[in-house]
């Protein structure tokens, strides 16, 4: 039978830190996917997976089991992404100070959607989407992202993304609906042709 | 008619509508927002259709392997969750070769003491040459897996990382056996072999050129060789006597 989320926490808390790998290895997988689609990128999804698992281990003893445990993991995966984000946008104003924004970048890269699908290829149309789609959340600022990938794909309550973001009920719905709003307009020629 | 707003209508098909009774109501009768909310739903469905790369199943294992040393857990002496079973049963043959051969040595009678111009070492009867061949076969392997991290890139780390790990377990339980023999040399050799083993074992990539370079300026692939060379001599010396 396999050891509870709960069990391998109290043997951790009991001085065995071997019980982590309990842990690690049950959320590995989940945690890089979730990292991933914040980040768009796998070296910094697997950064994100390390960085995570390390500040969990070290605030366990804060764990205090209201919400699911991979629900506190997202929680410490989105900060620590976000802070990360801010970090290097912050270095990136350092070093570049007099860059200015391209024109349209505020609401993203404005690529025009296509109106025809490209070629009979399916395989190849399969890419183009998914390359499509990797552009579109790419679109989304950092917190956006992070809430719409939170409750689209990991399926939390607008609650328990609120607390993880430390946003307001409101602030966090606004942050999904915009989210879905701008992925609606850049995946408008795509939507139809997928299905 | 009112038609609902867009955020209204994702709102709704996330299932965080405020007004969901309402919304539902105006559905029913509103061809238009029902189109509308069909759309969202295809966008939101060819979202979902938005692939991840993958990751082997090793991955758990990997993240921890990197993680351990960072959450300053040592490798267990014996741990069979992270041991395959090839790796247990080749451990656990080591350990019967090294604890047999222990207590062989203590209850078979000794030969006739004769005066012996051995000068480092204790090891000399039939119990002591079954640990001086599991010590060669361990130098030599210990070499070829030092000498393939030493060249390797981070990309391959987690195959060297592996071996290490097993030789490491192999390695504490023959450097603690002679020492117990009284063979303060060849535990000396083990004991610095330990030290690049646990580096080896517990290393990130980015560590990697660090510990090759110590390894390149402590000499220890050479010294493994000489000391490799001591063993098989000594073994060769032994067998004549064996077979007498």
């Amino acid at each position: 039978m396999k050891e509870s989320d709960g069990a391998a926490i109290q043997r951790v808390l009991a001085g065995d830190g071997d019980g982590f790998q309990v842990l690690v290895e049950r959320y590995s997988h989940a945690l890089f996917r979730l990292a991933y689609r914040m980040t768009g990128n796998e070296a910094d999804a697997d950064d994100v997976v390390q960085e995570t698992f390390l500040r969990a281990y070290r605030s366990l003893a804060n764990y205090d089991g209201r919400a699911a445990f991979s629900t506190w993991l997202y929680r410490i995966a989105s900060n620590y992404t976000l802070d990360r984000i801010s970090a290097t946008r912050r270095r990136a104003e350092i070093l570049h100070p007099l860059d200015q924004k391209p024109e349209g970048e505020e609401d993203g890269r404005a690529w025009q959607p296509v109106e025809q699908a490209p070629g009979p290829d399916r395989l190849l149309l399969s890419g183009e989407i998914q390359v499509r789609l990797a552009e579109a959340m790419e679109e989304l600022t950092p917190q956006e992202r992070t809430a719409f990938t939170l409750r689209h794909f990991e399926d939390l309550s607008i609650e328990e993304i609120g607390n993880a973001l430390q946003l307001g009920s409101n602030a966090t719905r606004n942050s999904i609906f915009r989210a879905v709003q701008k992925l609606r307009r850049n995946l408008a020629g795509w939507a139809g042709v997928a299905s | 008619m009112t038609h609902l707003t867009e955020e209204q209508l994702v709102l709704y098909y996330l299932g965080e509508s405020e007004e969901l009774a309402a919304a539902r109501a105006h559905l029913d009768d509103c061809a238009a927002c029902r189109a509308d909310l069909a759309a969202v739903q295809r966008t939101l469905n060819l979202v979902s259709t938005w692939e991840t790369p993958e990751r082997g199943p090793e991955y758990g294992t990997q993240v921890w392997n990197q993680l351990r040393p960072r959450l300053g857990i040592r490798a267990r002496f014996f741990s069979f969750q992270w041991m395959s079973w090839t790796r247990a049963a080749s451990t656990a043959a080591v350990a019967l070769l090294v604890i047999g051969a222990y207590f062989l040595g203590r209850v078979s009678p000794r030969p006739t003491p004769e005066p012996r111009t051995v000068a480092h070492n204790q090891l000399s009867d039939g119990t002591d040459r079954m640990l001086l061949v599991s010590v060669g076969d361990h130098l030599e392997q210990s070499q070829r897996v030092l000498l393939e991290f030493a060249n390797t890139g981070s990309q391959e780390l987690p195959l060297e990382r592996d071996s290490a790990e097993q030789l490491l377990l192999d390695n504490r339980l023959m450097r603690q056996s002679l020492q117990r023999a009284g063979d303060r040399n060849m535990a000396s050799v083990l004991e610095k072999l330990e030290r690049f083993l646990t580096e080896a074992a517990n290393a990130r990539p980015e560590e990697l050129p660090e510990i090759q370079r110590r390894m390149a300026d402590e000499g220890v692939l050479f010294q493994l060789r000489v000391a490799n060379a001591k063993i098989r001599e000594r073994q060769r010396k032994l067998l004549p006597t064996a077979s007498n």
